[in-house]
């Protein structure tokens, strides 16, 4: 009796949870180079209460156990690394990545995170940095003055410098994958660090064999499917009401057996 | 009063499997617990039986208040769950029979939940860290573009690197584990020969919310009628009590 009351509370817990995690994906509906997560559920241990062929009265035995679980509870969020859309900006210094792939910047504390949100700019001493004003990696600094800039497919950076008639390589960018994205630690801004399950980093030229291609003048828009998400929404809702009503149910027993006289 | 306290009893285990089958109605591969009722004994039924329950005594159907004296066990209903789209090249989905063969500690479980990941050593894996079993043992992807075909062939870059081991079991034989897993008691495992697959897809909680509620519904109700019952018997020996003996009646 008792338990059910606790079997609907994990019920009502990871609905909670998985509540939370859809807030989070429908907040960032707009954030460039936002990837969505998703609670994985799996069910508790159960509690064999009658061992399936057990005897149940002399000579007959039973077909079926009596097997109660202990509920739900999230396992894991796991981050779907799917392709966002291609947003077209003006913006010589946007760039997307179509494929895999991640950008490398510098945080303030020396670590490296990777990013798939490419909306660059130049800081005070003329290097690439993102949003964030982390470095990006390798450094490249670019001529400040220099006009018509263009990145590649290749990550190939150059720009007209005045005067000159012919545009200079000012660096390349880089790309780095990861054997298994999902493994990825989400750390906010946008940024990913690298874990034991993430395996290591490996650097590459864009539109190399297994490098996503670096597209100038475009941002790649969240993933967050918004459809997916409210549905979700409904759903977790729903089930959270039902298993409300079972603890309301259970209560109601529990009363009535404790005013038996 | 003996009866009403074991027909109270058995619409707590009823309760309690109902209340496992809500927590998990948004658990991928999760399968719904059923339970299995049978009707109450009279003495005299269990004199003709020589003392035992007779075997056709198991009912099926929509139950009534009577069958809640005595709950035979439960049993787990493997209908298919509804396949949805997820867009993960790691989520499957079986569709039609079949499970997922899955290496654990404890030996080799079987599942439907096809939510799987990659580890640190590349190995696929069910959202429990247990590696899922191909034709030939762990399943390794190294690279990113991984394609399953609905044949359960996983190709990595183009490159074909193992099948999905899909196999069937008799449903009655299946026990259950944490984490969706089930494990065989002397039942054969066999391969299925042409399973079907679904790719960036799973199969979601077969839980049926509405039979569920109305299941609990009845249970309370009939908790709320046995106890009435016992309410009713409890003020018959209250009478009996102070009346016998009473010469003034």
């Amino acid at each position: 009796m008792i338990k059910s009351l606790f079997t609907a509370a994990t019920g009502m817990e990871a609905q909670q949870t998985r509540i939370a995690v859809v807030a989070n994906n429908i907040a960032n509906m707009n954030t460039t180079g936002f990837k969505a997560s998703r609670a994985e559920f799996q069910d508790l241990i159960y509690e064999v209460r009658q061992t399936p062929g057990g005897e149940v009265a002399s000579g007959v035995t039973a077909p079926s156990g009596l097997q109660i679980g202990s509920g739900v509870n999230v396992v894991s969020t796991q981050t779907m690394h799917n392709q966002g859309t291609m947003e077209q900006t003006s913006n010589s210094l946007d760039l997307a990545i179509e494929g895999p792939g991640f950008l490398a910047v510098q945080l303030p504390s020396g670590d490296t995170a990777y990013t798939r949100a490419g909306s660059l700019s130049i800081n005070a001493s003329g290097q690439l940095v993102n949003q964030n004003g982390f470095l990006v990696l390798p450094p490249i600094t670019v001529n400040t003055q220099g006009t018509d800039r263009r990145i590649g497919i290749d990550g190939t950076v150059s720009a007209t410098a005045p005067g000159a008639t012919a545009p200079t390589v000012e660096g390349n960018i880089q790309l780095w994958t990861f054997a298994n994205d999902a493994g990825l630690q989400a750390v906010g801004r946008n940024l990913f660090k690298e874990t034991t399950v993430s395996g290591t980093a490996t650097s590459g030229t864009p539109a190399s064999t297994g490098f996503g291609a670096v597209r100038q003048g475009f941002l790649e828009s969240s993933n967050v499917n918004i459809a997916e998400e409210l549905i979700k929404m409904i759903l977790s809702q729903r089930a959270y009401e039902l298993n409300g009503k079972v603890i309301s149910t259970s209560d109601q027993m529990l009363n009535s057996t404790t005013n038996l006289r | 009063m003996y009866t009403t306290l074991s027909g109270q009893l058995a619409a707590f285990k009823h309760l309690e499997v109902i209340a496992n089958n809500l927590a998990n109605m948004t658990t991928t591969g999760f399968k719904s617990e059923r339970v299995l009722f049978e009707k109450a004994l009279t003495e005299e039924h269990a004199k003709i039986s020589g003392g035992a329950f007779k075997s056709d005594i198991q009912k099926t159907g929509n139950l009534d208040v009577n069958d809640y004296v005595a709950i035979r066990g439960s049993f787990t209903d493997f209908t298919q769950g509804p396949i949805e789209m997820s867009g993960n090249p790691l989520d499957v989905a079986i569709q039609g029979k079949g499970f997922f063969v899955v290496s654990t500690p404890n030996g080799e479980r079987y599942t439907r939940a096809g939510n799987f990941q990659l580890d640190q050593n590349n190995r696929l894996v069910t959202s429990g860290g247990h590696p899922v079993q191909g034709s030939s043992g762990d399943i390794i992807i190294n690279g990113s573009d991984v394609s399953i075909s609905n044949t359960g062939d996983i190709t990595v870059n183009g490159q074909s690197v193992g099948k999905l081991r899909i196999i069937d079991v008799d449903g009655k034989t299946l026990r259950r584990e944490a984490q969706q897993l089930f494990y065989t008691e002397g039942g054969n495992a066999e391969e299925v020969a042409n399973p079907s697959v679904q790719s960036k897809a799973l199969e979601a909680s077969n839980v049926n919310a509405v039979r569920d509620l109305t299941d609990m519904i009845m249970a309370s109700r009939v908790f709320d009628s046995f106890q009435k019952a016992q309410e009713a018997n409890s003020r018959m020996s209250e009478l009996r009590n102070s009346r016998v003996g009473s010469t003034q009646g």
